[in-house]
């Protein structure tokens, strides 16, 4: 009789092991390539907070001196997507720069069109790296698929050398220097170490909230072993992204079933093949989340992701589909709880599906700050005032 | 209802055999190629997570299956018939075998277009002004583009937008954001950057390829541009 | 202005056609030029939302494009089929772009030109019923069936 030391399943229990991860580090790889000549690594400024990535390691989020690397969907579309993320640093008083000298990613053509190629998408993503750096800040990314896409790039550059030296090459010819940063950080990654920071200034009670968490494709699936992972949370069998940030703020977070799928944007979907997008993000997102959750908001942190979910709903409600689901990122939601106006910097008037019993359900006297934004659209339009300052926003 | 895929033997018997195979080398000369394929064992996982497969008559096992036995005659279907109804989410990295399906149909798509097959053209009917957008301010979506006419689907909600697009770009506390025709403000040498590495990486072939009149016009603002800032470049 | 239609397609007579770039050419008392896109132009980009004519003091040889345009599904260029220098935009444009959809051969001009070689270049393009006949060929090769029009389009009463 052989004796099998079978352990039940319940009491296996899953640890992480940064020494037993299946992959190389790509740091140390990055770090080498360094010594030899053949990059600049960008280092994360201090000071920094650490936090774990799926197979363990440290991840180094910079708390301040961040050059904004702006999403090209959520600055023209949804505006108060970024709103909120820069007043997050304000609200801190942190040292941030918000650029100029910044080109999309131009991942959503790349994915959508395949109009591009290696060399560009990463001549590119290096440019943008290379701008920050000029400037003595470390690249913050806004959008999911940049912020997927360039993990790409930087990995491709480490273990393709004939990339690498075409980029360095078009790089000279700009006068710049083929630079890599350290890490490669999402904004939400910052949101969600910075939690505990931000739950200590909330003001707005969440907790008769309940919120289902949509995490990017791009952010967790693409060089998987880069996002946050957390054995608190899931078991560390998901990423603790969003989900994280969300407790933390004491808002009660409901799994469903499809949490793992897409949100159906499809880069060109969105645009040219849009009943794929609208169907997949009304029947296996919002339904299933309506349905076995029943939740007064939903959350991603990523701006495809936001755009699909949301604008999605008008043609599902016509269908009289289970819809009607109010969609926020995250840092709309930190700002949201930290007292942030809904209106002059959550900016959420931009947003289709209807959020205002959501806002109410908080206790946000709804038609008083739409009047007081629209206080601030009166004063523009009178010609009295330009635009609508930080100041205006804040007070 | 989406079209049945049709996988037929030769079902492309106008192009010849060595053209087919020239593509399918194109692909596999790509530095990528030994990063994304490692040879597909069947298990059906990249189908399972894939969202385009629940819509579409699509799979991506199919792909890398076809490219790992080197069916260039199949390949050559597949790069016209169904790459396209990929939606780049990359949930079939999750192969347990580390090939990406998704990379490899990026691969082919990169291939499909620059060799000016016409299942790319057709593909890309109705995304022009993002590719003119994109390539020449440097900025994919602009506040601009919220009109009715381009998202008649999203309701009522974009007449709101479009009538008071300009008063409420400039309702914005961030400086950089109160734009209309980008999303956000840009510089002018970032620009000519960003033109110089289309320039020298040889998109700007690619996009004749597709649609001469798009590339007309965006070479045409390009070596404007690039001529007031004082460089003498000639795209063609 | 006199009328014909083919497929509801809309052609001037009175005006010179480049007939494959879809472009027409009127000729003013002082020499200068307006040019425009035909009818069929603009029922196959849709209802337009953009367009960008070059500034005044550009020159442009025949074929090149003097302004881009862009609708719901579509960008590209409005070529000249002209050499010359523009001396006028349309900046009524900018207030209502549509009226390239809904006033084609009046109000919808994009460009006034001060051409280079009026005369040469006027014989590679066609008028009148010759301009009728390439176009019903043109209609035909291409398969176009009819041509959309949206609303407050100028009534053009058929001679």
């Amino acid at each position: 009789m052989i004796h099998l030391p079978v352990t039940k399943a319940s009491e296996r229990i899953f640890k992480i092991d940064p020494d037993k991860a299946p992959t190389h580090d790509l740091k140390e790889e990055l770090f080498q390539l360094e010594k030899e000549g053949e990059l600049e690594v960008i280092r994360v400024p201090e000071p920094y907070m650490e936090v774990k990535t799926k197979y363990g390691r440290i991840k180094k989020i910079p708390v301040e001196k961040t050059w904004h690397h702006k999403s090209c969907g959520q600055c023209g579309h949804i505006p108060g997507y970024s709103t909120s993320i820069f007043w997050l640093n304000r609200a801190f008083g942190l040292d941030y720069f918000d650029p100029t000298d910044q080109t999309s990613c131009t991942a959503w053509n790349y994915y959508a069109s395949a109009t591009s190629n290696p060399e560009a998408q990463a001549a590119v993503a290096i440019r943008n790296f290379a701008a920050a750096h000029e400037v003595g800040y470390f690249p913050l990314i806004h959008c999911g698929t940049s912020f997927g896409h360039y993990k790409e790039v930087r990995h491709a550059l480490v273990h393709q050398p004939e990339l690498r030296r075409k980029v360095r090459d078009i790089m000279k010819r700009l006068g710049k220097k083929l630079v890599v940063p350290e890490e490669v950080v999402h904004y939400s990654e910052w949101v969600l170490a910075m939690k505990d920071r931000i739950a200590e200034r909330q003001v707005i009670d969440m907790s008769n909230i309940t919120a289902t968490v949509h995490p990017a494709c791009h952010y967790h699936k693409l060089i998987e072993e880069d996002a946050i992972y957390d054995s608190e949370i899931y078991g560390a069998q998901r990423s603790a992204i969003i989900t994280s940030t969300l407790k933390a703020l004491g808002i009660n977070v409901a799994d469903y079933s499809t949490w793992f799928d897409c949100c159906g944007f499809g880069f060109r979907h969105i645009l040219v093949s849009r009943d794929f997008s609208r169907s997949f993000s009304v029947q296996r997102k919002i339904e299933v989340m309506k349905e076995e959750a029943n939740p007064d908001i939903t959350v991603t942190h990523d701006t495809g992701c936001v755009t699909t979910l949301d604008q999605s709903q008008v043609v599902g409600k016509a269908h009289n589909k289970k819809v009607g689901l109010p969609v926020m990122a995250d840092s709309q939601v930190a700002a949201l709880a930290m007292g942030a106006h809904p209106y002059k910097v959550l900016q959420l008037h931009w947003h289709n599906t209807d959020n205002k019993p959501f806002l109410r359900k908080i206790g946000i006297d709804v038609d008083k700050s739409w009047a007081e934004f629209e206080a601030e659209c009166e004063l523009i339009k009178s010609g009295k005032k330009e635009y609508m300052t930080w100041e205006d926003a804040e007070k | 209802m989406p079209q049945a895929l049709d996988i037929r033997q030769n079902k492309y018997s106008d192009v010849s055999q060595e053209e087919k195979d020239r593509l399918f080398q194109e692909c596999k000369d790509d530095e990528r190629w030994s990063h994304i394929l490692y040879g597909c064992y069947e298990c059906g996982i990249c189908v399972a997570a894939c969202p385009s497969a629940r819509f579409y008559d699509f799979s991506p096992r199919l792909i890398a299956q076809a490219v790992a036995r080197e069916d260039t005659d199949l390949v050559y279907t597949l790069m016209n018939d169904s790459v396209w109804d990929c939606s780049q989410c990359f949930s079939c990295d999750r192969c347990p075998r580390g090939n990406s399906p998704g990379q490899i149909i990026t691969v082919m798509r990169e291939v499909a277009v620059k060799n000016g097959l016409n299942t790319a053209k057709e593909a890309l009917e109705g995304y022009g002004r993002i590719i003119y957008k994109i390539m020449s301010t440097g900025s994919q979506v602009s506040p601009d583009m919220l009109q009715p006419n381009a998202f008649p689907d999203w309701g009522h909600h974009v007449h709101e937008i479009a009538d008071n697009l300009e008063v409420w770009r400039k309702a914005l506390p961030p400086e950089t954001l109160h734009t209309i025709e980008t999303g956000w403000k840009v510089d002018e040498k970032t620009i000519i950057e960003l033109y110089l590495i289309w320039h020298m990486t040889g998109v700007m072939d690619l996009i004749l390829g597709i649609d001469e009149g798009l590339h007309m016009i965006l070479v045409d603002v390009m070596e404007e541009r690039l001529e007031e800032a004082g460089y003498d470049i000639e795209f063609d | 202005m006199g009328y014909t239609k083919i497929n509801e397609c809309v052609i001037a007579k009175d005006l010179y056609y480049a007939v494959e770039d879809n472009t027409w050419v009127r000729v003013h008392d002082d020499g200068t030029v307006y040019i425009g896109m035909t009818d069929i132009a603009q029922s196959l980009a849709g209802p337009i939302l953009h367009a960008k004519a070059k500034p005044v003091g550009k020159a442009r040889k025949k074929g090149r494009p003097i302004a881009t345009v862009e609708s719901g599904k579509w960008v590209g260029p409005i070529k000249t089929p002209i050499s010359g220098e523009i001396v006028e935009v349309n900046e009524e444009l900018a207030a209502d772009v549509q009226l390239l959809n809904k006033s084609p051969y009046n109000k919808g001009w994009v460009v006034r030109m001060q051409p280079d070689n009026l005369e040469e270049e006027l014989k590679d393009m066609v008028t009148g019923d010759e301009a009728v006949l390439k176009y019903k060929e043109k209609i035909e090769r291409d398969g176009i069936e009819a041509c959309a029009h949206i609303e407050g389009t100028d009534s053009y009463e058929e001679e």
